[in-house]
């Protein structure tokens, strides 16, 4: 009976000894649970709480003298902004960096992403060969930048450069777990190939539309529909232009952006389409 | 006779009730129809001012998150509940897909 009423109290006695655990301050702990509770909802898709989530976790970092908390929650904002196209907003948030950050190679990264969003190519590129110099041999980063760089190229004309950022991309995907780039970097590749005129453009597109639809993200399937409506109409001969195929190819990426409630697209199928007769 | 007399009154005592209860009951029924059409109208407001979505899914969102949070503050939970660390996004360099088709 000893026994065994003092084993238990031997293990009271022995967690009341033992130290306590270190606890984070309650104000740090609320800005990094509205931080984590943004991560969750931006994969989700959920933007607009994300949005919200990460503007609060911004505020409360601010509150606790904690930059770079503060920062890195303004620049999960940046990435919020441009999956909503919200441009202007998106480099308002990057111009509002501490100056110490602005040469960072995240910073980097999303201001020549901004730019590209914005029309801005030149400057984009300016900012992308700043984040090659700070992206060294193992930089985890590198596949982002060569398809940042092979989008700057196509928006310059130079389809080749594009397509070779786009292969040294999925190059460096091989071994990684980034199914959102590698899917960019087929799409980056599919463009670059109808460019150049190179029918296989048709197999890249269909590899980024199967990865878009495992991920199951309605605008870069319907986007990706709309490119393999164009390369039909580029290849395959006959009457409409592009044939049957590129007519349904269109027709699917006007019915995905409708049932998205993707305006902006929808209007572009609808024009495509009646630019082959339909 | 005794009990007889006392039913007589009992019965008259009922009935005095009987009519005061009468002359109240149109008031307090008024004062009820007042406080229905008052609770009918407060319901019609809150239907045309507050959006469907809000009533349900968000007031219930946040509640949750309200109590969940407040249970993480209180002692001892939160000291057992450990902060999430510093959250890293998965990289997205085109977002929308625009790349397929330049503007």
């Amino acid at each position: 009976v000893r026994a065994k009423l003092g084993l238990p109290l031997l293990l009271v006695l022995a967690a009341c000894a033992s130290a306590p655990k270190p606890v984070d301050p309650p104000l740090l702990k609320a800005a990094l649970e509205a931080e984590s509770d943004g991560a969750k909802r931006y994969q989700r898709g959920d933007l607009m709480v994300a949005e919200r989530r990460f503007a609060d976790a911004m505020r409360r970092f601010a509150s606790i003298d904690d930059a770079s908390g503060s920062a890195r929650n303004r620049l999960h904002l940046v990435r919020v902004k441009l999956a909503q196209g919200q441009v202007d907003a998106a480099l308002e948030l990057l111009d509002g960096m501490p100056p110490a950050l602005a040469r960072d190679l995240d910073v980097l990264l999303l201001r020549g992403q901004a730019l590209l969003a914005a029309d801005r190519a030149i400057d984009a590129e300016r900012a992308l060969e700043l984040a090659a110099g700070r992206c060294g041999a193992d930089c985890a980063a590198a596949a982002s930048l060569e398809i940042l760089r092979g989008r700057a190229s196509l928006r310059r004309g130079e389809a080749a450069a594009a397509r070779a950022h786009a292969e040294r991309g999925l190059a460096l995907l091989r071994e990684r777990d980034e199914p959102h780039e590698l899917g960019n970097a087929w799409r980056l590749l599919a463009a670059a190939r109808l460019a150049a005129g190179d029918v296989t453009a048709l197999a890249a597109a269909q590899a980024a539309l199967d990865i878009d639809r495992r991920l199951a993200l309605p605008e870069k399937i319907a986007r990706d529909w709309l490119l393999l409506g164009d390369i039909h109409r580029r290849f395959t001969p006959g009457q409409p232009p592009g044939g049957n195929d590129a007519r349904l190819a269109y027709a699917r990426a006007l019915e995905v952006a409708e049932a998205a409630g993707l305006k902006e697209i929808s209007l572009i199928a609808s024009q495509a389409l009646q630019a082959i007769g339909m | 006779v005794r009990v007889l007399n006392k039913t007589e009154e009992d019965l008259k005592h009922l009935g005095q009730t009987l009519e005061a209860a009468n002359q109240r009951l149109p008031a307090m029924l008024d004062r009820t129809s007042q406080v229905l059409d008052h609770v009918e109208k407060i319901t019609a407001e809150a239907e045309t001012s507050v959006p469907p979505v809000l009533r349900d899914g968000s007031a219930v969102a946040a509640d949750v998150r309200e109590i969940v949070g407040g249970a993480k503050q209180a002692w001892p939970i939160r000291n057992l509940v450990d902060a999430p660390g510093p959250a890293t996004l998965k990289a997205d360099s085109d977002p929308r897909g625009e790349a397929g088709r330049a503007r």
